[in-house]
């Protein structure tokens, strides 16, 4: 007889398959196997909840990954009631007479350097919706201006920071209202709101936003006295809350979007002089 | 001479079997009678067909015992040879008692039979070895070793046999130590008497043997790849001992998990013991569960269940139902279909090599222990757990519960 170690008469042993039901408890190891397995995963429940307790601790302390927190925004001032409202230049149709040039009147010197805006005035950026959006600043737009005949204004489009901000020194020491505006061909009948913040300095007067299309339809909302002020104002309006002021037909035909005006006017109350209005972050959602 | 080697074999044994039927007409004495039946059997013995030599042996020796009497040293050779038959058989007891005859036929001219006593005994440790009877086997351990210093002192060549032998009972009764001490001192006469590199090659097998039993896979390959060398120089590299060095090179691969090169040695070995042997030969079969064992332990589960198969029939048909080469592949199946969740066929077999331990071992051998701990960790698998209680008390037990 050759032996080998395969020979010995003793048959291999299966290794042992624990495939039983969930909760087995007909043998006292299987209880015991049960308790040990409940206590072990409570261990690892409790272990995981610290460990991300302490994440969590961890990575809110400033500086570390969590964005600074925004400050709470200036409420949006409404407008307050005009006694009378005043005759607003026609954009669609020049005020000029047709024998003068259009040919802006150099922007009066600054009286002083701008201040510039207090970095802790920023406001939370507004929600963004999903969806499609339209950036007036990103398009590449030409800006213009448009003044009365004793008014001056210049119009610049400069960068700020991430975004871009429609800057308008204007001077109403004597004229009535200037304006900045884009020509443009645009279909605007898919976004609901429009949003942008403007602040300012100088004289308090009506900052206006107005919106033309291809018949002349002139729609728009104003901000009485809101030319100077130097906190952010945010706007975030419905398309709708734009109302007819006068052109073409009441109706507001958003597929042929032909000019977006921003204006500063002096009315009844207003202050007029010199100032700054900046716009920044125009867009249609 | 020139009819028996144009013949087929199946021609040989039919003509075996012809010559067999001629010579019962003659009388149940004759000595032509005696020689069929002794031709038939060694046919059989010739192709590792026990099964059909066993009964043919007995015939003989019942014949031989007719006419030359019960003790008559005549009957000392063929009862050697059915005690072999009834060991490869898997019929321990039987290989036993058999062998204890030839030795008492030895014992009553010791002198003269010295050297056979010698062997008797170190065949009968090992029987004894297997089957748990440790104290007995080492009984006949210390004695052959005795008688063989007796007859060849310490540095005879002879004794390079008896010390793989005695290396062989040694391990087999758990003394390993002893077992390379053993194979020490064979290696060492190997190196320098007669017998050249050939027997080197059994001692580095052997050696290989406890490596890998240990654990040690690289140190067995070591050892295996020098006996195949030594084999390969001494019988060419088609000789049934190079089959049977890629076998355990093989099987060392597979311990270790390396596969693929596994594989590779087995195939080499049934090809050289298919081609010397023939595909019907048990030790072919051997082979083939060899490389299944392996395809099992690479998940490779639809060629390792075909080579079982194979393996199962064949071992069936040479060796019988209580083989332990039969019990092993039956062992590797039933591994197979559990670790495939086929637990009908798994336990079907796991029973039957329960019962089959029990038969040839005896309930409290630890080799029917381990089969009935396999039937039960496979019934704890479908969770039929009481079952398995059951399944783990010996059969004495089991019965005087069920009349509980």
């Amino acid at each position: 007889m050759t032996l080998t170690p395969d020979d010995t008469p003793t048959p291999k042993p299966l290794l042992a398959r624990r495939k039983r039901t969930l909760l087995s408890f007909r043998r006292r190891r299987d209880v015991v196997s049960f308790v040990l397995n409940v206590a072990l995963f409570s261990g690892g429940i409790a272990a995981l909840v610290v460990t991300t307790l302490q994440w969590r601790r961890l990575t809110a302390l400033p500086g570390v990954s969590e964005p600074p927190r925004a400050e709470v925004p200036a409420p949006y001032e409404a407008p307050a009631p005009v006694e009378e409202p005043a005759p607003a230049p026609e954009t669609g149709k020049p005020f000029l007479p047709e024998d003068e040039e259009e040919t802006p009147a150099p922007p009066p010197p600054p009286t002083k350097k701008p201040t510039p805006l207090p970095d802790s005035k920023k406001p939370a950026p507004v929600a963004e919706p999903k969806g499609p959006r339209f950036e007036l600043f990103s398009a590449g737009f030409k800006f213009r201006t448009l003044a009365d005949r004793n008014g001056r204004l210049t119009a610049a489009v400069t960068p700020a920071g991430s975004d871009a901000a429609l800057r308008l020194d204007y001077d109403l020491a004597e004229g009535q209202w200037v304006q900045s505006f884009v020509d443009l061909k645009q279909d605007l009948s898919k976004f609901k709101r429009v949003q942008f913040v403007f602040n300012g300095n100088g004289g308090a007067n009506t900052f206006e936003l107005k919106i033309v299309d291809s018949d002349g339809t002139n729609v728009g909302i104003d901000w009485p006295r809101a030319s100077g002020r130097a906190a952010l104002t945010v706007v975030d309006l419905p398309l709708t809350d734009l109302t007819y002021l006068w052109g073409g037909d009441p109706k507001m035909d958003w597929k042929r979007v032909r000019q977006i005006y921003f204006a500063v006017s002096k009315k009844s109350g207003d202050q007029g002089g010199r100032g700054r209005v900046v716009v920044r972050g125009v867009r249609f959602l | 001479m020139s009819k028996s080697t144009s013949e087929t074999p199946a021609a040989v044994e039919t003509r075996l079997k012809d010559a067999v039927q001629a010579a019962e007409r003659l009388g149940r004495l004759n000595h032509r009678r005696l020689d069929a039946l002794e031709s038939l059997a060694s046919f059989y013995i010739q192709r590792g067909r026990y099964r059909e030599a066993e009964p043919l042996q007995v015939r003989a020796l019942s014949v031989k015992e007719k006419i030359y009497g019960p003790e008559h040293e005549t009957l000392a050779l063929p009862l050697t040879e059915l005690a072999r038959s009834y060991e490869i058989t898997g019929r321990l007891a039987e290989a036993e008692a058999v062998r204890t005859l030839a030795l008492k036929i030895h014992e009553r001219d010791a002198v003269q039979n010295s050297v056979a006593i010698a062997q008797d005994l170190v065949a009968l440790a090992q029987i004894a070895a297997v089957r748990n009877k440790l104290a007995e086997g080492e009984a006949h351990l210390a004695r052959s070793q005795k008688i063989a210093r007796i007859v060849f002192g310490d540095v005879h060549s002879a004794l390079i046999r008896f010390q793989l032998a005695w290396g062989e009972a040694a391990w087999a009764l758990g003394r390993p130590e002893a077992a390379v001490d053993h194979y020490e001192r064979a290696d060492r006469l190997a190196e320098k008497g007669p017998e050249g590199i050939g027997e080197r090659g059994n001692v580095w097998a052997r050696r290989g043997h406890l490596e890998r039993a240990a654990g040690r896979f690289r140190s067995a390959l070591d050892y295996y790849r020098q006996a195949l060398e030594a084999h390969e120089k001494t019988e060419g590299s088609g000789g049934l001992s190079v089959g049977r060095d890629w076998l355990f090179i093989g099987r060392a691969h597979a311990e270790e998990g390396r596969f693929r090169k596994a594989d590779a040695a087995f195939k080499r070995s049934v090809s050289i013991r298919e081609n010397a042997l023939g595909p019907e030969h048990p030790d072919a079969a051997e082979s083939w569960a060899a490389r299944a064992d392996g395809w099992a332990a690479a998940k490779h589960f639809v060629d390792a269940e075909r080579a079982y198969q194979k393996a199962r029939t064949l071992f069936a048909r040479c060796h019988g139902p209580d083989a332990p080469a039969l019990l092993r592949a039956l062992n590797g199946l039933a591994h197979l279909y559990y670790e495939r969740g086929v637990y009908d066929e798994a336990d079907r077999l796991l029973g039957e090599l329960v019962r089959t331990h029990e038969r040839v071992f005896g309930p409290d051998h630890p080799a029917a222990r381990a089969a009935r701990e396999n039937a039960a960790v496979c019934l704890e698998a479908q969770d039929r757990l009481e079952e398995a209680e059951t399944a783990r008390r010996p059969p004495a037990i089991q019965k005087k519960g069920t009349a509980l």
